[in-house]
């Protein structure tokens, strides 16, 4: 147990009493709670040996291994010539596609959304807010409802099976235009208005005073834009999921091989480490930018 | 008209196109010849799109054609080891043939290659193969859909030696299929045929004093023989160096229940085995003339209550099947848990690598203690049938997508076709029988380590069956999905189906099958 | 800005440079939000064959009909009729009719289940966080942060986790033999269970939220009496009101879309041996959906996928619309809490009262 937090209230008993209870049942049920994702970590660290031979057991009998991710990467061809689905190794260039879209994405993203944000706030002109308020219906409209058409419009874009399909058609998204809005209607307006009684044109203020202030916003945003992306997989299976392997994303790879691996000997570690891959980057993010992360996530529930 | 304004100029070619019915432009019609396909810029030559144009095709003074550079775009369901060996192959081909035909290989999994070529062919021609591999049976399927072209055209132009006669025609004759002028043309490049096999203990099997066994009524007796000697507490067997490092024989203790026959219920290829093969050994068609299904006869229902009774036997004998949701059985194999097994021989290799290498069976190793069984006889009730020794397998054939345009490109996916199909030696390993026969009488087959150890043991080529030709393949046996012949299965075993009777559920699966089959009109 | 031209000066540049600002987004939303909208409207009239202009004709109703209200269709094959043993066409069940009714059906008896649970869980996590516990900020990071994960990648754990065989971890440790992704309930309860990993943005927001229930009205509730039940009901409920609408919406209409985690889990199954003609038990509509467009040879059922999606889109377009009802209440909320303030300011100088 930590014991080294400091603690305000020392002085009241009872109130520590408590405060140990709650940490023993934060404790335990954090162990449970993640103990899905330790399994992971633990299954893609045992050989392939060790899931054929005893698949029951939780440690291996031949020890930890990296091997699993050595097939991934390197390939392998352990007991025989099985590749676990693994032809030419494509989970690089799943990991590559995964990563260029979610950032292209992100990027744009930030860039229409921001701009779209500043004239909704900052700008005054006739018929702004029943303009906004129009777009605002349309995220009532569920996305289903554009699944069949989305992918003619697609097709008919000629983006089909091309790394595209996935980057654009969520550009036209309102949700994070709405939450950076929520964000600069915090910004005073009179450092906007000072800023252009100076001269600077609204591309300046946008650029030299409001942005600066948004880093917060802009980042839990970019981080939703990326996810959105990143762990999309209905939409990149429909699009993306007839063509080549090389041109999937990480996520329809994964699935790819839960389902491929399935019945053959051993390849549940493979797979595991599969999911270990496709968790690291998020993780990593988090690692560097929790209380960002945290304070924007809370950021989506406050009204403005 | 839509009153013009900047915003509105974006989109409103789009707006305007999505807003009339009509399929998306280039998505169709790959005889206008819109899009030149990839290998033809490759072969230099750009005017070769059109079908009317003269042939692309140049000939040698030999009479052989000429190929300068054609790269072709290779579709193969062969992933795993199997996908290896084809690899391998793959680039022999190109270092013999090469500055004339390159093969670009990719793997498509069986449960999307045929929804994978159908969305490239009509969506995206452009990146469309040239040349797949599928299974024999599930051509049909994109046949009726426009999506193969007939190969006789293609067979002409490459000067290969393809005669009718040369390969089996038990599976041949279904590759041949009707177009819809009703006369019959070859759409699939014969290259082999495979289905599971049996794995056995052989060795606990004659420690016990039987033989290993070659029919149905053998093969139940030594179930129900060693299941009773475990029960009884003299049931020996011999587990694995783990456990037991001398390698000694152990005698069960009584009360030992064993289940000799391991069935797993979620396996595909189990499915094919013991539903399929299983029900067409004991007389049952599959397909009806239209397509449709045909399963729904008496000797099916007989089949599958003869398979429940041996899983929850009701006259007070042992049950011989454990149904097992795991793949997994080689550890209880192995340790003399199991004594039967259904597994792909591609897997063979394997398990000889891990069992000699991590488990042990001591003398003699994974020669001297398992035997491999072809799965004819095996599940024919009546020994007698006509049908006993049939063996529903699958076979793996070349087909052309009608993307390709170019004769140069045609004549060099047969050149492929033709040379793949001799490789059967090399592609035996994968577990393949040639479809070729002269190549059942060759010297260099016959004599090869891997036709000793697997090859013959694989089953008579003349046994085999695609057990039915239809376009509604997944619709009548329902391998991928939980429905047709596939379901039925699945129901005689499910604990939860246990009270329904086996006819209620044929004629439940028969119409459910109908009704996909309808639902996609 | 009462004078006529300078105004008239100033919006004429402040349209430019506003639809300068605005251009980009509003091309991606007319690009890809209005025109599929409306072509997906439109599409779902026809009968639409992408794949053969030739098969695209117009149909009125017929989509919604089939799918909506068509119990049994003839078997046809080839266009011609399949003739039963009596002689009459054969009529079977359509399997679209039960698709998308059950899949709605079972789509709905899951959000009845999982809503309260994502709500009351994480609730009850923050309300517990809010305690201050030692290492809290690690434990809420640690509630969080599966919830950034793909689903495809936790899922993985839960398949092997919840396997069916005797080699499931779950099965192993207990020593049992529960085929958790084969039967109806425990494959629900599974997806339940990987469905609760995502509970990390609403377990962040509520947390948020309680830290913001101010100070003064818990004191003054203190004062008054209340006990903890009563503080809850008063004081912390009607404090996080908008908090809750928005995990209550977010919620209801992100499991409303449920795919990928029975995908990953179960693949819709298992089957429903009592009625074969209904689809498997974890089939969802947007599962439904997912599994027209991505198979193969439905091209030619465009028109009718077009109709299933927006008579589902209506439907979860009216549940969220419920959100303008309660958020107009929210205001109620927050006069509540006012009133209760000046309630105890009230009370504090009548104490008789």
């Amino acid at each position: 147990m930590p014991k080294n937090t400091v603690s305000i209230s020392r002085k009241k008993k009872p109130i520590r009493l408590n405060k140990l209870a709650v940490t023993i049942f934060f404790a335990i049920f954090c162990f449970l709670w993640i103990f899905p994702v330790l399994y992971l970590v633990n299954g893609s660290l045992k050989s392939s040996l060790d899931w054929a031979t005893n698949p029951r057991s939780f440690f291996p009998d031949f020890g930890y291994t990296f091997e699993n991710f050595k097939i991934l990467f390197v390939g392998g061809d352990q007991n025989g010539a099985y590749d676990y689905g693994l032809d030419a190794q494509p989970i690089t260039a799943w990991i590559l596609n995964s990563l260029i879209a979610s950032l292209i994405h992100t990027v744009l993203y930030l860039v229409i959304a921001c701009l779209a944000a500043y004239a909704f706030t900052f700008l005054k002109f006739k018929g702004r807010d029943a303009l906004f308020a129009l777009l605002l219906v349309s995220m009532a409209i569920p996305g289903v409802m554009l699944t069949t058409p989305q992918f003619e419009n697609v097709l008919k874009l000629g983006l089909s099976l091309n790394i595209w399909a996935i980057i654009l058609p969520g550009l036209g998204g309102i949700s994070g235009v709405y939450l950076i809005r929520q964000f600069f209607k915090g910004v005073p307006n009179s450092l906007v208005e000072s800023a252009k009684i100076d001269g600077a044109s609204n591309f300046r203020v946008f650029c030299q005073v409001v942005l600066p202030l948004a880093k917060s916003v802009l980042f839990v945003q970019g981080l939703f834009s990326f996810m959105s992306v990143w762990n999309d997989y209905a939409w990149a299976q429909i699009v993306l999921g007839y063509g080549d392997k090389k041109l999937w994303t990480l996520q329809l790879g994964l699935t790819y091989l839960v389902d491929v691996n399935k019945g053959q000997l051993g390849s549940t570690g493979v797979t595991m480490a599969a999911s270990i891959i496709s968790m690291l980057p998020v993780f990593i993010v988090y690692l560097f930018a929790e209380r960002n992360i945290v304070e924007g996530v809370a950021l989506t529930g406050v009204k403005n | 008209m839509k009153k013009p304004s900047i915003l509105l100029g974006i989109g409103l070619s789009f707006a305007l196109a999505s807003c009339t019915p009509g399929g998306v432009p280039g998505l169709t019609d790959s005889t206008e010849g819109e899009q030149p396909s990839q290998s033809e810029d490759k072969t230099d030559n750009p005017t070769s799109s059109k079908p009317d144009k003269e042939s692309d095709l140049k000939y040698d003074q030999a009479g052989n054609p000429i190929f300068e550079n054609v790269e072709i775009d290779f579709w193969s369901i062969s992933i795993g080891s199997d996908g290896l060996i084809q690899k391998e192959i793959v680039d022999a081909f190109n270092e013999e043939y090469e500055g004339k035909i390159h093969v670009n290989r990719a793997e498509r999994r069986h449960d999307e290659f045929s929804s994978a070529i159908v969305n490239t062919v009509v969506n995206d021609p452009e990146n469309a193969p040239d040349i797949v591999q599928g299974h024999g049976e599930r051509i049909r399927e994109l046949q009726s859909q426009g999506i193969y072209v007939p190969l006789e055209e293609a067979i002409e132009l490459s000067k290969i030696d393809y005669q009718r006669s040369n390969y089996f025609e038990n599976i041949l004759d279904d590759l041949y299929l009707e177009d819809d002028s009703g006369s019959e043309h070859l759409y699939g490049f014969p290259l082999d045929m495979h289905s599971n096999v049996i794995i056995a203990r052989k060795d606990i099997i004659e420690k016990n004093g039987y033989e290993v066994p070659t029919n149905h009524q053998e093969f139940i007796e030594v179930c129900q023989g060693l299941a009773d000697k475990a029960y009884a507490g003299t049931y020996q067997y011999l587990p694995t160096a783990q456990t037991n490092p001398d390698l000694e024989w152990m005698t069960s203790s009584a009360g030992t229940e064993l289940y000799p026959w391991f069935m797993s219920i979620e396996a595909l290829d189990d499915a094919l085995t013991y539903a399929i093969t299983g029900a067409v050994q004991n007389g049952s068609k599959m397909v009806d003339e239209r397509g449709l299904p045909a399963w729904n006869t008496q000797s099916t229902i007989d089949y599958f209550e003869q398979m429940r009774e041996y899983m929850y036997p009701s006259d007070g004998k042992r049950p011989l099947i454990r149904r097992s949701l795991s793949y997994e059985f080689i550890s209880d194999f192995y340790k003399g848990n199991y004594i039967f097994a259904s597994t792909g021989p591609w897997n063979l290799t394997g398990y000889k690598t891990i069992f000699d290498s991590a488990i042990g069976l001591g003398q003699g190793g994974f020669e001297e203690g398992v035997a491999i069984m072809p799965i004819s006889n095996l599940f024919a009730l009546d020994e007698n049938s006509e049908d006993a020794s049939k063996i529903v397998g699958t076979a793996h054939a070349f087909s052309l997508t009608r993307t390709v345009e170019s004769d140069t490109v045609k004549a060099a996916c047969m050149v492929f076709a033709d040379y793949m199909s001799k490789q059967y030696v090399k592609w035996m390993e994968g577990g393949h029988l040639p479809m070729l026969k002269s190549a059942m009488e060759d010297p260099a087959l016959l004599e090869s380590d891997i036709y000793k150890n697997i090859g013959q043991y694989l089953g008579n080529p003349e046994d085999f069956t695609l057990g039915g030709v239809t376009e509604y393949y997944s619709e009548v046996f329902g391998l991928e999905m939980n429905q047709g012949l596939n379901e039925v299965w699945h129901q005689t075993f499910n604990t939860q189906t246990q009270n329904k009777s086996i006819s209620d559920i044929v004629n439940e699966q028969y119409l459910n099958s109908l009704s996909i089959i309808s639902d996609y009109q | 800005m009462k004078h006529g031209k300078e105004k008239a000066v100033y919006y004429g540049k402040s349209y430019l440079t506003a639809l300068l600002f605005l251009l980009p987004l509003l091309a991606m939303f007319l690009l890809f939000f209005l025109i599929p909208f409306i072509s997906g409207i439109n599409m779902s009239f026809y009968h639409y064959n992408l794949a053969d202009p030739s098969d695209t004709y117009f149909v009125g109703f017929e989509n919604y009909k089939y799918f909506l209200f068509t119990k049994e269709i003839p078997v046809m094959i080839d266009g011609e009729p399949v003739l039963g043993a009596d002689g009459e066409p054969l009529m079977v069940a359509n399997n679209s009719f039960y698709s998308f009714w059950y899949s709605l059906l079972y789509t709905f008896l899951f959000a009845l289940v999982i809503v309260p649970v994502s709500i009351f869980l994480p609730l009850l996590l923050a309300s517990f966080l809010k305690k201050k516990p030692w290492g809290y900020r690690l434990w809420r990071s640690l509630i969080f942060i599966p919830s950034i994960f793909a689903v495809s990648a936790t899922g993985t754990a839960f398949v092997y986790l919840f396997s069916n065989s005797e080699d499931g971890f779950i099965n192993a440790l207990f020593n049992t033999h529960v085929e958790w992704l084969n039967t109806p309930l425990t494959a629900w309860f599974v997806i339940l269970l990987l469905c609760l990993y995502g509970i990390g943005a609403n377990f962040i927001i509520l947390s948020a939220g309680l830290e913001n229930v101010p100070k003064s009205l818990y004191e003054s509730s203190l004062i008054d009496g209340c006990n903890s039940w009563q503080k809850f009901l008063y004081v912390t409920l009607p404090g996080i009101k908008y908090q809750l609408s928005v995990c209550l919406f977010t919620t209801l209409i992100g499991y409303m879309n449920l795919y990928g985690q029975n995908r990953v889990l179960t693949m819709g199954g298992p089957s429903d041996f009592a009625h074969p003609e209904r689809p498997g038990v974890t089939h969802t509509v947007i599962y439904v959906i997912q599994d027209y467009l991505t198979g193969s040879g439905k091209f030619s059922l465009m028109g009718r996928i077009s109709a299933v999606c927006i008579v589902f889109g209506l439907f979860v377009a009216a549940l969220s619309s419920i959100r303008l009802f309660v958020d107009r209440d929210k205001k109620g909320g927050n006069k509540h809490a006012k009133e209760y303030r000046e309630y105890f300011a009230k009370k504090e100088t009548h104490p008789a009262q």
